[in-house]
């Protein structure tokens, strides 16, 4: 059936329209992987025998791009670096961006976004119909790696530990490049930024308080393992919500059944 | 923080307790990362020349900086005014210190920007950068634990987020010489990836050879956990650091700087040093090849007297003020007479030249 030229313009219109809401939308959904319910243990205290439990949820395949957050920023001026207040941010967000809505270069729209404070990572899930993973679900993730053997567990964390003691944040990469995958296929879990978690500062933090001889008390197993492990949760746990860094960005977690669309 | 209310200042034996809860707070400093009247780069210790006890205002800004620590090797270091060791801090027993740090390790810290004018370690690494000290970014939580300090660590040492600066009293109760470090979990890996420094507190009464004393120097041992990174730089060796297995063993910071730069004097004279062992984790058996030490004053306690000592041990974060008698024109060798210490670096010369 052939409709006239001022209709045929119209229904595109609104097509287009509903397309453009859902697309965010599809967007997440196709690059979230489902993680299933699961435990683990972590080196914050519990209780003996009593692993952390997970339930499923999904997870962004890959961290937030400077490409996606600018999607973000256009659409959500209140964000921009020239408006944001200061509630919601220091002085140091996307400080390296050229201005508002012009992140470093083209060859920075595939990698990581960093300097965003954790109100802004949130706001930029929930725009997504996500939030962010809590710190157990990020951790879980984190920990579904495979090795071959403990030999090459323990590589891996001496390695990861050499990261957290040398990374080069003016060596910048693209989402990806670690060619570090968890078991489902969630990517640079390690290797690429330190990530923001819905509780990065958990209750017990305050009672575990900072300093000397935290490792000692962290470390469930003596385990390399569990020794990079507490270099990170301790890392995540002395952010305060407006901190930022360039090495601090974030990915997106989703209930199952959210099916949610962002207007 | 579940703080409890802070106690009240009061004193015991002349000597006050009892500070201010300390401020974290965020603030946009960019102002130089080291102030203070009597801070000074190793192995200078500026004389404290006030009677009395003083009120010392002083910033140690804590940040990367890649630095060379051997020929050939440099690596990104975490630094407490841009050297490792770090300043060197001068007070007097009883002295009051309002000590402010920034976390400024997401930022670019320039240490060798002339002018500065805040401190004269920042003058002296201006016009001698002997670590090729460049800045680097490298965003960690980080905090400060003065030894020379007594109070609440889960208050006042407490870890502070990049940007953030923390603000906090102490008063120097002992006399001594103290090592100050990062107290962020891991403190071995923050030790060994350079945040620690020595403070000097002068014993209010003097030590008794004081009036004879004709060269004063501040030397500090520790260990570097280095293996080669990726690139050029080196960077900080796990396994080694956990199995006590050092690359580098130095006298401050530097293989060689002690060789390049030897400490001076003249025969007859009579040298002081305050020695300090930071760590983080070995020994020293601290020697001067050619030379008794004929007082040493353990952790620079003048109470602490021995006399006529060939060889001073000392455990990590241990220190001595140590005197000796320059016998003769020529060289000698100081020496962490643990020779795998020394054959990794531990080693530095006092030129002497003739009788004055």
């Amino acid at each position: 059936m052939k409709l006239s030229f001022n209709t045929y313009h119209k229904l595109t219109a609104i097509l287009g329209i509903l397309l453009a809401i859902q697309l965010p939308v599809l967007h997440a959904q196709d690059h979230a992987i489902m993680i299933p319910e699961g435990s683990f243990h972590s080196v914050l205290p519990e209780i003996v025998g009593e692993p952390h439990q997970v339930d499923a949820f999904k997870l962004d395949e890959t961290a937030v791009t400077n490409r996606e957050y600018l999607e973000f920023l256009k659409e959500n001026p209140e964000w921009q670096r020239s408006s944001i207040p200061s509630l919601y941010a220091g002085s140091d967000y996307l400080r390296h961006w050229k201005d508002d809505l012009n992140p470093e270069n083209e060859e920075s729209l595939n990698r990581p976004v960093t300097r965003v404070s954790w109100f802004a990572a949130n706001a930029y899930c929930g725009w997504q119909g996500g939030r962010l993973p809590s710190l157990n679900e990020w951790e879980y993730a984190a920990q579904a790696m495979d090795f071959d053997s403990n030999l090459e567990a323990n590589r891996f964390s001496s390695n990861l530990i050499g990261w957290y003691s040398a990374v080069d944040t003016k060596v910048k990469s693209d989402v990806g490049s670690t060619g570090i995958e968890n078991r489902y296929g969630v990517e640079d879990l390690f290797g690429l930024i330190m990530e923001w978690v819905e509780d990065f500062k958990p209750p017990i933090a305050d009672d575990i308080s900072l300093d000397c001889g935290t490792v000692g008390r962290m470390q469930g197993d003596a385990s390399v393992y569990s020794y990079a492990m507490s270099i990170r949760y301790i890392t995540r746990m002395s952010f305060k919500p407006t901190s930022s860094t360039g090495m601090l960005g974030f990915r997106c977690a989703y209930d199952l059944n959210s099916n949610k669309m962002e207007i | 923080m579940n703080l409890q209310a802070q106690t009240q200042e009061y004193k015991i034996d002349g000597m006050t307790f009892g500070m201010p809860e300390a401020e974290v707070y965020t603030e946009d400093y960019d102002g130089p990362p080291v102030v203070g009247e009597y801070v000074t780069m190793l192995p200078n210790l500026k004389p404290l020349d006030y009677e009395g006890n003083k009120h010392h205002e002083i910033r140690l800004d804590t940040f990367t900086q890649e630095i060379e620590v051997a020929d050939g090797v440099r690596f990104r270091a975490w630094t407490f005014g841009g050297m490792v060791p770090g300043p060197v801090i001068h007070v007097k027993e009883g002295d009051k210190i309002t000590f402010t740090m920034k976390n400024r390790s997401d930022e670019m810290v320039t240490i060798t920007k002339p002018g500065l004018d805040a401190s004269d370690y920042l003058d002296q690494i201006t016009e001698n950068n002997y670590m090729d000290a460049k800045p680097s970014i490298m965003p960690m939580p980080h905090s400060m634990d003065f030894h020379s300090g007594t109070v609440a660590k889960d208050d006042k040492w407490r870890t502070i987020a990049p940007g953030e600066t923390i603000k906090f009293d102490w008063v120097a109760n002992y006399a001594g010489t103290y090592i100050y470090h990062c107290g962020t979990p891991s403190v071995l890996m923050h030790t060994a990836m350079g945040q620690h420094g020595v403070v000097v507190v002068s014993p209010k009464d003097g030590y008794e050879t004081d009036d004879r004393v004709d060269e004063e120097y501040v030397v500090v041992q520790s260990e570097y956990y280095l293996k080669k990174g990726a690139g050029d730089l080196y960077q900080y060796d796990f396994e080694g650091a956990q199995t006590n297995q050092p690359s580098h063993v130095v006298f401050n910071g530097h293989q060689t700087i002690l060789h390049d730069q030897p400490l001076t004097a003249n025969a007859g004279e009579r040298v002081r040093i305050h020695f300090s062992n930071n760590g983080p984790s070995g020994t020293s058996s601290f020697h001067v090849i050619g030379a008794i030490f004929d007082r040493v004053w353990l952790e620079g306690h003048p109470f602490n007297e021995m006399r006529g000592m060939q060889t001073v041990l000392l455990g990590a974060s241990s220190s001595a003020t140590i005197d000796f008698i320059v016998p003769e024109e020529g060289k000698y060798t100081l020496i962490d007479h643990e020779f795998s210490d020394a054959e990794k670096g531990a080693t530095g010369t006092l030129k002497a030249g003739p009788k004055q």
